[in-house]
């Protein structure tokens, strides 16, 4: 009896012991570690792949009317989009809401490639080109958040733990003008590493040193630096050369990476030939087809056009204002960028009622319903060399200021402007900037840089709504009031609230 | 079969009949004195507990002979009644006396966490359920027929799909489970533990149990009896004991074979009171005369120049709603049977239902099968070991009643328009659509579920106070779901083809557990303890493909490849692996069965919980005193118990997920287009949280417990306090961090509460009966503390500002509801001028015109935004139960049972377009909308105001309480005098039969995913009648 207790207990105690310790590390073959991510180049491309993914998320519609619907030469009459009337506060921001949150993920995946670039083990030589188009997609994303809304949290750092997400959390408003020195002087650094070549010679036209001097010109501009506007634009004229070499049709957003751009948005998806992802639905092409269409046909507005075909979706368009089609560009004066820009008809027909619609620069050939697959232009050289026309005007250098001018004028088969005065320069350059780059995803910007906009637009925008609703705080968009409760009202719109807009008392 | 087992029981009953054969007698009688015919008289052999030797039943006088040696035992036991035992002791004439079954619950062995003991040990919160009265009833799941039967148990319906899960909560929410974006997203849950024999997580759900297969439920509320359970235990544990498990004490019978029938059908309740043609011909007229932007029409157009031309003409139209249901039918069969033979145990079913549901072509069918045996292989040696197995085929829901779906799903489709009609003129995109009813019978969607579960158990008696049990366990768990939306649905076109999805779903653990088991009595002390080990190894994996496009409908999911996209083609895989350790002990002591002292500790360890933090220790602690048993009561004898419980104890929540503490990041092959084809990318979509924790409940419990008039009323008081901290949160953080949320452990919930229960059996006669229980439970859980965040939102409005509809804030209850307040309308011009001035309240457009809905405008400055959003109540209610009455008349019984719950709130989604949008149809109160010459004095917002949907206001939360009429069962049991049946009993049964309350939804007692009284109308629950016949051989 005894000897059978003890053999139950050796049982036991074996069967105990036969549970071998087990370790309560997880097993991480599921997941992919970013400490045990950057180590080859092909690792790293698809990192720096990544940044690029929110372009297609805030290049939208509302974006769209924002930059260019909204303005002194085109307006979005009729719409009950909010963007197309000003009907935008904090609580209800319109685009801002796209705009606020997608350039931020953007630069989170920037700032987190880079310090994956920084782990990496491969040597400089090989990490330094994608941590510099790092670094030129999150100047981008800067960019546009300054340009949009003014000034915004600035930060450079990975964000790796807890503690981090908590600082940059409490980061508040900061100075626009001292972000964008910051982004220049670092450009000014890392740029001239890249290969000087044009970006549709980047291998898959990605961004490199072409896109980076036109990013410090940007905000050079921004910032009145006209020192450094001229410097990187000169990097650029050294890169692209001769204008006459780009024939202008080629402005048109359905040819793909053209030699002159310099940064496309790209839509393009070409196995399926239309895209089909949920946001590309947001995409432009269904406010820029001449309006109405008859159902099931491929008749707009009374006139033809195969082209576009019978399966496009069109929304209340947007349409060049009285301004853009009387004073700016009028017709027939031999402007080739003209009936680019703003279509009269198509195949000799005219639009019923003589109407004037965006023209086919914009438009999406064979569109399938909203899906547009055309990239959209973004930055080209000519802009570049209106912006040295600019930059010698402001810095007193008239006759560069014309010269320059000029390249842009003869590609457009536009007679030569001779001086008169420094006012009337300055408005024909800036008329030249909106015949030749009418509808690229620019014009606010360019109001609000030159501190014009809130005249400009109340005075020619064309829809009555938007100028019965229009404010000078619209200049900039408002931070979405839901991301300021977030930062516990570190972040706020004192510009809304001046207006009475956001309900700050 | 029966022939075959009685030759084993006679030969095992010969062995050791060398004692001298006599025949006893006697009289079986109740407690008031009256005979009972047809009890159960069985000769033990040897001892109490000793094998069948034989059994007879008493006579229509109660009378009955055995025979049977002076060493034998007889022991008696009849329906209701608490079984006894006597030594036979040379007596010839033994005259025995049943006493009604509830006399002897402190008797009752209630299972707990890896043990059982005596109710009237029972140290800790734990309720016994009582399955004699969920039985008879119609109700398919056990979730279901819980409700209202515990206090502190809140189940709230998800909805009424067959198979869908209810929301359980034991003592209320104390986590907050950020749950938007599905399964993926979700943190913690407060979901309790749901161990089925002693082993966690082998159910995925309740449902996927045979409530015909269950012996016993126990459900663990406080802290002193789920500590055992550690990091798992802190929303409570419910345990589920089968029957013929081997800790089980079904050992009545020696052979007996059941078969239960049992059809019915299931219908609608109540529909929803929505407007019908002629009325929506109105609203649409006065749309468009008032605010449609049609310049050809205005106040002053004739009726001929309107929209609708002739509405009063129009009729009923089209009940979109009736056309997707129907009345179902439902049919369940149930044959099982069990054995005992003093030394091996088996008990095995087979169980097939069909469950249709309301709505056409939903529902489903289960098939169950479960063995299970133990055997007593030597006097310190039993073995046992179960399978058991179930199979379900989910018709699922293919059509949309409510939701976001505006211009398809039923409740918000025109009754102008008809099944036939593929364009829906409120749809301002002028796309097709697919409306409710084509959907149903174009759709095809189905899920099929497997699940094993099979277990080896060893029970070994080292010496005689110590024990060791082992048990082993694999669970395997997989689910298909097949999925195709064909081309042919009209609002696709050509190009896009059909769509079809494949999904498996897969899991597997091991599970170990060792214990030893120490009790002995030294005098006056009783100590019992008990120490143990577990292991566990869990993997899941999920493989999941879909696409669109397909040319071909007939193959459905059957060539998923065919695609011509890469694009519309898409394939997931994922894999978890978890794995778990704890170490465990209890200790029990009590002297005099007077003064109980009860301590628990665990220490978990787990794969899943992050690296600076892989160990957690859950300790608690009970006093229990016997009042009633003090020397100084003892001759109060009205009094059979009175005793006090106090406990205080930690448990935890684990975040359950694998890899949630880890960086990392995501591959995806759609990223951004470069040369026309998607680039490759991978992108960082977390950032490491090496300190995440579990959250941690700290439960305080006193309870009350009170006994008298020899166990007649039973009552039972609790009052609890507990603090949640560490709360795992999927924290909103502002987007300039380049995130919208993270994981953190912050945060702090509390929860108390009060419940009561009663039981009484009021009347007790031999041909008449009537019992009454009550249960009424009242719980607050309030958050407390949210960290640095202001709110964590989990519904949003569906409007342009996603408002939060429900989320939680500091100093506010679990779950709330925010919003406006709303005011009304704008009734006239000098309303609008007052509020000029006075800024009382404000309208959401830009513009300001007669019959817009106003809202409170708190901080009077003018506008409308997130400052004026206030506190618009909480679902949670402030007294919810329920109240059983069981009646019995000779052979009829008769059981009502009523839940209530009362005090919370409900939203009703559908009034974000029911009530005033373009868009959608309308409920009928609309027909009081605002109308200048009409209705100048209304309140309700004129009729099409919102283009898209309203904003989320007081106006869309009513109050949820009610009252229902849950089940009413009516059974009668034959008597049999045949020798082959010996039980045979039909019954008629209701469920969900009548409903009090003043929701305009279709029912408050409603959830959407884990939130509480978030009504969109998914899948509104079935009234259902049943008929059954249970036949006992």
């Amino acid at each position: 009896m005894r000897n059978m207790k003890q053999i139950r207990i050796f049982s036991i105690i074996a069967l105990a012991l036969s549970l071998a310790s087990c370790s309560l590390k997880e097993d991480t073959s599921a997941v992919v570690n970013p400490y045990d991510f950057f180590n080859t180049k092909a690792q790293i491309r698809a990192a720096v792949n990544g940044c690029y993914g929110p372009m297609k998320y805030f290049h939208t519609i509302k974006y769209y009317i924002a930059l260019e619907g909204a303005t002194d030469l085109a307006s979005t009459d009729g719409s009950a989009q909010q963007d197309a009337r000003f009907d935008i506060n904090p609580a209800s921001p319109g685009a801002a809401t796209l705009t606020w949150k997608w350039p931020w993920v953007g630069i989170r995946y920037c700032l987190s490639t880079l310090a994956g670039i920084e782990r990496s083990t491969l040597s400089d030589s090989e990490k330094m080109p994608y941590a510099v188009e790092t670094r030129i997609l999150m100047s981008y994303y800067y960019y546009v958040l300054t340009s949009f809304f003014g000034d915004v949290p600035f930060y450079e750092d990975y964000i790796e733990n807890e503690e981090d997400m908590t600082r940059i959390a409490r980061l508040g408003r900061m100075s626009a003008v001292e972000t964008r020195k910051t982004l220049i002087d670092e450009l000014l650094l890392y740029v001239p590493t890249l290969p000087q070549i044009r970006t549709s010679d980047q291998e898959y036209n990605t961004c490199g040193a072409a896109m980076g001097w036109m990013l410090i010109a940007k905000m050079a501009a921004w910032n009145k630096d006209w020192d450094n506007v001229i410097y990187a634009c000169e990097h650029l004229e050294s890169i692209y050369g001769d204008l006459s070499q780009y024939p202008y049709m080629d402005v048109c957003f359905r040819f793909k990476n053209t030699p002159e751009s310099i940064f496309e948005v790209n839509f393009e998806y070409e196995e399926g030939g239309i895209d089909y992802t949920p946001y590309s639905s947001l995409g432009i092409s269904s406010l820029v087809l001449p309006y109405p269409k008859t159902a099931g046909t491929a008749i707009y507005d009374g006139v033809t056009i195969p082209e576009i075909g019978i399966n496009a979706t069109c929304y209340t368009p947007v349409r060049p204002t009285s301004h853009m089609k009387n004073d700016i560009a009028p017709a027939d004066k031999g402007d080739i960028r003209r009936d680019i820009n703003i279509s009269r008809g198509w195949n000799g027909q005219k639009f019923g009622g003589n109407s004037q619609w965006m023209g086919q620069k914009f438009w999406c050939f064979g569109v399938y319903k909203n899906y547009d697959n055309n990239h959209y232009k973004i930055f080209r050289y000519a802009d570049a060399l209106l912006l040295l026309a600019e930059a010698w005007f402001e810095k007193g250098e008239y006759s560069k200021s014309v010269e320059y001018l000029n390249i842009v004028r003869a590609r457009a088969e536009v007679a030569p402007y001779s001086y008169v005065s420094a006012v009337k320069l300055r408005g024909e350059i800036r008329d030249e900037r909106a015949r030749e780059l009418f509808g690229e995803f620019g014009r606010k910007y360019d109001l609000v840089r030159w501190g014009i906009w809130y005249e400009q637009v109340r005075a020619y925008v064309s829809y009555g709504k938007a100028q019965e609703n229009i404010r000078p705080c619209h200049e900039y968009y408002p931070i979405p009031d839901a991301q300021c409760a977030r930062s516990g009202r570190i972040l706020s719109n004192p510009e809304y609230d001046k207006y009475n807009l956001s309900g700050t008392e | 079969m029966k022939k075959l087992l009685l030759t084993i029981l006679a030969v095992a009953a010969c062995l050791p009949a060398f004692a001298q054969v006599r025949k006893v007698s006697g009289v079986v009688r109740d407690d008031n004195g009256e005979t009972l015919p047809g009890a159960i008289v069985v000769v033990k052999s040897g001892s109490e507990k000793g094998n069948v030797a034989s059994s007879a039943t008493t006579d229509e006088k109660g009378r009955y002979t055995v025979e049977c040696t002076d060493k034998d035992y007889i022991s008696v036991y009849f329906l209701g009644y608490s079984e006894v035992v006597y030594p036979v002791k040379g007596q010839n004439t033994m005259d025995i006396n049943l006493v009604p079954d509830a006399s002897q619950r402190l008797e009752d062995v209630v299972v707990i966490g890896y043990g059982a003991v005596k109710k009237a040990d029972l140290t800790g919160s734990v309720t016994n359920v009582r399955m004699a009265e969920i039985r008879d009833e119609p109700v398919l799941s056990i979730d279901q027929a819980l409700q209202g039967r515990v206090a502190g148990l809140e189940i709230t319906s998800s909805d009424g799909e067959p198979g869908s899960d209810s929301v359980i909560r034991i003592r209320g929410a104390r986590s907050l489970p950020a749950n938007k974006e599905g399964e993926a997203a979700k943190t913690t849950t407060d979901d309790p533990l749901i161990v089925v024999d002693g082993v966690a997580d082998v159910v995925s759900s309740l449902n996927d149990i045979n409530p015909a297969d269950i012996e016993a439920i126990s459900v663990l509320k406080d802290a002193s009896a789920t500590a055992i359970y550690g990091a798992r235990g802190a929303n409570g544990v419910i345990i589920i004991t089968t029957k013929g498990s081997s800790d089980s004490s079904d050992s009545a019978q020696n052979f007996s074979l059941s078969f239960n029938a049992s059809g019915g059908v299931s219908m609608l309740p109540r529909n929803l009171d929505l407007m019908n043609a002629e009325q929506y011909g109105i609203f649409r007229n006065e749309y468009y005369q008032h605010i449609g932007t049609s310049s050809s029409m205005n106040m002053n157009t004739p009726l001929s120049g309107l929209s609708v031309k002739t509405p009063f003409t129009n009729g009923e139209g089209t009940d979109w709603i009736q056309d997707v249901c129907r009345v179902a039918p439902y049919q369940n069969y149930n044959l099982s049977m069990n054995g005992f033979n003093g030394k091996q145990k088996f008990y095995a079913s087979l169980s097939y239902s069909d469950e249709q549901g309301i709505i056409q072509k939903s529902g489903k069918q289960n098939i169950t099968g479960t063995l299970n045996v133990s055997n007593k292989v030597f006097k310190w040696l039993t073995l046992g070991a179960y399978i058991r197995y179930q199979y379900r085929l989910q018709d699922n829901f293919l059509t949309q009643i409510g939701g976001g779906g505006i211009y398809d799903a039923a409740q918000y489709l025109s009754p102008l328009i008809t099944p036939s009609d593929s364009y829906n003129p409120l749809n301002n995109t002028a796309a097709n659509i697919t409306n409710a009813v084509v959907r149903l019978n174009e759709n095809t969607d189905h899920t099929d579920r497997s699940m094993l579960n099979m277990s080896l158990n060893a029970s070994v008696r080292i010496a005689d106070p110590l024990k060791y049990k082992a048990k082993f366990s694999y669970y395997f768990f997989d689910r298909q779901r097949y999925k195709y939306y064909p081309s042919t649905l009209p609002s696709r076109t050509d190009a896009m083809g059909g769509s079809a999805s494949r999904e498996n779903y897969g899991e597997q653990s091991l599970y170990f557990e060792h214990t030893l088991e120490y009790s002995k009595e030294f005098g006056r002390h009783h100590v019992d303890a008990m120490a143990g080990q577990t292991y566990k190894h869990h993997t899941s994996h999920r493989l999941s493909l879909s696409g669109s496009g397909y040319i071909v409908d007939a193959v459905k999911w059957n060539n998923m490849s065919a695609v011509t996209d890469k694009e519309s083609y898409d394939a997931e895989t994922d894999y978890w692996l978890k794995e778990k350790m704890a170490f465990f002990g209890r200790l029990n002591y009590n002297y005099r069965k007077r003064y109980y002292f009860t301590f628990t500790g665990r220490f978990d360890g787990a794969s899943n919980f992050a690296a600076n933090h892989k160990w957690g220790f859950f300790p608690s602690g009970a006093f229990k005193w016997v009042v009633s048993k003090e020397p100084w009561l003892g001759k109060a004898e009205w009094l059979d118990d009175l005793s006090l419980k106090l406990s205080l104890g930690q448990s935890g929540n684990d975040p359950n997920k694998a890899y949630r503490s880890l960086a990392r990041m995501d591959g995806s092959s759609e990223g951004y287009p470069f040369g026309g084809s998607y680039s490759q990318s991978y992108t960082q979509a977390r950032t490491g949280s090496p300190d995440l924790s579990w959250e941690t409940t700290t439960e305080g419990n006193i309870a009350l417990d009170l006994a008298v008039l020899n166990n007649r009323l039973e009552f039972s008081l609790e009052a609890y306090k507990s603090v949640t901290s560490g709360l795992i949160l999927q924290v909103k953080v502002p987007q300039h961090t380049g995130y919208e949320d993270k994981y953190q452990n912050i945060g702090r919930t509390s929860s108390r509460g009060i419940e009561f229960s009663v039981s009484s059996r009021n009347i007790s006669k031999r041909n008449f009966s009537w019992t009454t229980s009550f249960t009424i439970s009242h719980n607050t859980s309030m958050v407390e503390d949210l960290g640095n965040d202001g709110e964590v939102v989990l519904r949003q409005a569906p409007v342009q500002v996603a408002y939060t509809t429900v989320g939680y804030r500091v100093g506010y209850p679990i779950n709330s509801y925010w919003g406006f307040q709303y005011a009304g309308v704008w009734h006239n011009q000098e309303e609008i001028e007052r509020n000029k001035i006075t800024h009382a309240y404000a309208n959401d457009q830009s513009s300001t015109k007669l019959g817009y809905p106003i809202y409170v405008d708190q901080n009077h400055d003018g506008s409308l935004d997130s400052r004026d959003i206030v506190w618009l109540g909480s679902p949670d209610p402030v007294v919810y139960g329920g109240l059983q009455n069981n009646f019995r008349f000779k052979q009829l019984s008769l059981g009502v049972f009523f839940t209530y719950s009362l005090g919370g709130k409900v939203l009703n989604y559908s009034e974000f377009y029911m009530a005033g949008s373009r868009r959608t149809n309308q409920y009928a109160y609309m027909v009081n909308a605002w109308h200048p010459i009409a209705n100048p004095e209304s309140n309700l917002p004129r009729a099409g105001i919102f283009d898209g949907s309203a904003l989320p206001s007081s106006f869309l939360i009513h109050d949820s309480s009610y009252l229902r009429l849950k089940t009413v069962s009516l059974s009668y049991r034959f008597n049999i005098k045949s020798r082959v049946i010996r039980e045979l009993e039909a019954s008629l049964s209701g469920e969900n039969l009548y409903l009090w309350t003043n929701y305009n939804g279709f029912d408050p007692d409603v959830s959407s995913g884990s939130v509480k009284g978030y009504d969109n109308s998914w899948y509104p629950k079935a009234r259902r009648f049943v008929l059954s016949v249970k036949l006992k051989y």
